[in-house]
């Protein structure tokens, strides 16, 4: 081997081995994610106005039959839905929020500020101010699946009108806060000529509450975010190169429109199924995205499982937390997500300040 | 060892002729061709769709096939243009950029193999000490040395750069034309260069192609093309054209003629 040749695999093995160290920290961190996201499930689950400890979890969850029925009933029926359909909201939302942000190269980008959510508020207070006409459907079965329609409908419109435009990131933004706007406005029509039960209705449902839910909906969110992940850990190599700019991509031959468009059909679905069946949840799809990216730099490899912990772990601290904020009341976890989030979006801005990324 | 010809180009956006009939000399083996020429000249318009990346008239076709009719997978092997943009700054280290370009664009290297292609291109252009720092905090001049770096990792047989050196200080200017320079001796490949320094051009390049309004104006060895009524008719510039001591001709810019009006504004 010329000594040309031994310097650069030299020079290839240091590359190598600062990666594996920045890799080995990655996965410590990932881990660390984890572990928040056990305990946040942990402190989900033992907290609620009746009294249970971890070991009658625990014991109830391997050997249901052993507990007293009220407290079957309560960890069956309620504690553990509620916190499961925390993480697979928080999850799917997170990852919702990652893809959007990356290929619309844009930090403020997210199933909330796309407009997403607000359609599904708009679809849930269609179902329930015309509810008295649609009185031959259940209603439980009417108000997710109308919010699911108009939020999946909503990103379809986006996708497609993007599409139309030949998917300029900063038109979708623009599309999806136009849709944001016209969805709050169509709600507030609908609720200033709704009677004042459906009015009272409307707005429990719009502020996102995990208590809406029940095992068939652990269920179907679980099994739709399982069934995208794979898909988006697919495109993990494309997601990183994006990263460092669009028209380089572009150029070195990615497809980036074909992408954009599969990501977003992807986030419309997650987005979608995430919100039709608690309501509309602020912040995780937003500000979970830029933890992970925090915590893990942005190599999707890491970051796609990341961003879903933290949406996870952040919905399911928000679930604990809006059993505790007020003694004897539960607070929805949608109002818990807004106001926590807030203070976090803002430290998280301070922290970026200075920095050039995004640009 | 591929050939690229390019004749009698028409591309036309918004309805606005951009390009009118260029044609350049056949883009042969080991060649570079610089393309120079004032602001709005079309340059970059040109490079754009040799690589097809906007629709054009007229013929762009590597050993006979046109460039629109390869499919991606093999364009890749064949083409790569580097954009004017340089890499943005993100939290992204340079290694973990090339290594994602290499996988998501599906280049056979991986592992080992991989890394040494990646350390041997960063060696090259000093990037070496820079692998593992995020890019955001990169000068605009390292960032354009990786995306110089992402254009070659595939080894490609035609190089279609863009201002490549525009951000570059003296050093890094002759290090990244030189080590183009050096990739085409080595891979028989061929490269097309729009340069705004003319010097460079007349150092480094086989030909050179000049445009002005979208039209070619002279094509030919740079010798021979860059004389002063050139500068002047293109770039309403006063200058001289001198043999330095190296044998190589030096353009000295004197002043703005009374015909600078003839270039178009910056754009």
């Amino acid at each position: 081997m010329t000594s040309a040749a031994t310097e650069t695999t030299l020079a290839a093995q240091d590359l190598a081995a600062g990666h594996r160290r920045i890799a080995m920290h990655r996965i410590a961190m990932l881990v660390v994610l984890a572990v928040i996201l056990l305990v946040a499930l942990v402190l989900d689950l033992t907290t609620g106005p009746a009294r249970i400890d971890l070991a009658e979890i625990v014991g109830g969850i391997l050997d249901p039959a052993g507990l007293d029925v009220r407290t079957r009933i309560i960890l069956w029926q309620v504690r553990l839905p509620d916190a499961l359909i925390a993480l697979s909201v928080g999850a799917a939302l997170g990852l919702a929020g990652l893809e959007t942000q990356t290929v619309l190269n844009n930090p403020l980008a997210s199933p909330y500020t796309l407009g997403i959510s607000a359609a599904a508020s708009f679809g849930a207070a269609m179902a329930i101010v015309l509810e008295p006409v649609l009185s031959f459907v259940p209603p439980m079965a009417v108000l997710p699946v109308t919010a699911f329609a108009f939020s999946f409908g909503a990103a379809l419109l986006i996708l497609a009108l993007s599409a139309l435009h030949g998917g300029a990131t900063s038109t979708v933004i623009l599309y999806g806060i136009a849709l944001h706007f016209l969805c709050n406005a169509l709600t507030s029509a609908l609720q200033y000529f709704a009677s004042a039960e459906a009015v009272e209705r409307v707005v429990f449902w719009t502020v996102g509450n995990l208590t809406k839910a029940g095992w068939t909906e652990v269920g179907i969110v679980t099994a739709v975010f399982l069934l995208v992940l794979p898909l988006s850990l697919r495109h993990v190599w494309v997601l990183t190169a994006l990263r460092g700019g669009e028209v380089l991509a572009a150029s070195a031959g990615i497809a980036v429109g074909r992408v954009r468009i599969a990501v977003m059909a992807r986030v419309a679905l997650l987005a979608a199924i995430g919100v039709c069946f608690v309501g509309a949840i602020a912040f995780v799809g937003l500000v979970g995205p830029h933890i992970a990216r925090m915590l893990l730099g942005e190599d999707h490899r890491y970051l796609i499982p990341g961003a879903c912990l933290t949406g996870a772990a952040m919905l399911s601290l928000a679930s604990f937390l809006s059993k505790v904020l007020l003694p004897g009341v539960i607070v929805p976890v949608g109002i818990v997500t807004a106001i926590v989030g807030v203070p976090v979006f803002l430290a998280l801005i301070a922290a970026r300040r200075g920095e050039a990324a995004w640009r | 060892m591929a050939v690229m010809t390019v004749r009698d180009v028409d591309v036309r956006l918004g309805g606005r002729p951009i390009l009118s009939r260029v044609s350049l000399p056949p883009l042969q083996p080991g060649r570079l061709t610089a393309l120079i020429g004032p602001n709005a000249a079309g340059k970059s318009t040109l490079l754009r769709a040799l690589i097809g990346a906007i629709p054009a008239r007229g013929t762009i076709a590597v050993d006979g096939t046109e460039v629109r009719n390869i499919d991606r997978h093999t364009r890749r092997g064949l083409l790569s243009y580097m954009p004017q943009a340089l890499p943005q700054g993100s939290s992204l280290s340079p290694y973990e950029l090339a290594r994602s370009y290499a996988r998501a664009t599906e280049l056979a290297l991986a592992g080992p193999d991989l890394d040494r292609r990646i350390a041997e291109l960063f060696s090259m252009l000093g990037l070496m000490d820079d692998a593992h720092r995020p890019m955001q905090v990169l000068s605009g001049g390292k960032r354009q040395l990786v995306g110089l770096c992402l254009t070659v990792i595939h080894q490609p047989a035609i190089l279609l750069l863009d201002e490549p050196t525009s951000a570059l200080d003296l050093h890094w200017q002759l290090a990244a034309i030189s080590m183009v320079r050096g990739y085409l001796d080595r891979n028989g490949a061929s490269a097309v260069m729009a340069l705004h320094d003319v010097n460079l051009a007349l150092r480094f390049s086989d030909e050179i192609a000049v445009l002005k309004h979208g039209r070619l104006v002279a094509a030919g060895p740079p010798a021979d093309i860059v004389t002063p009524d050139l500068i002047a008719d293109v770039y309403g510039v006063a200058a001289r054209v001198e043999t330095c001591s190296a044998g190589i001709p030096v353009l000295l810019a004197d002043r703005p003629t009374s015909t600078a009006t003839s270039t178009a504004s910056p754009g």
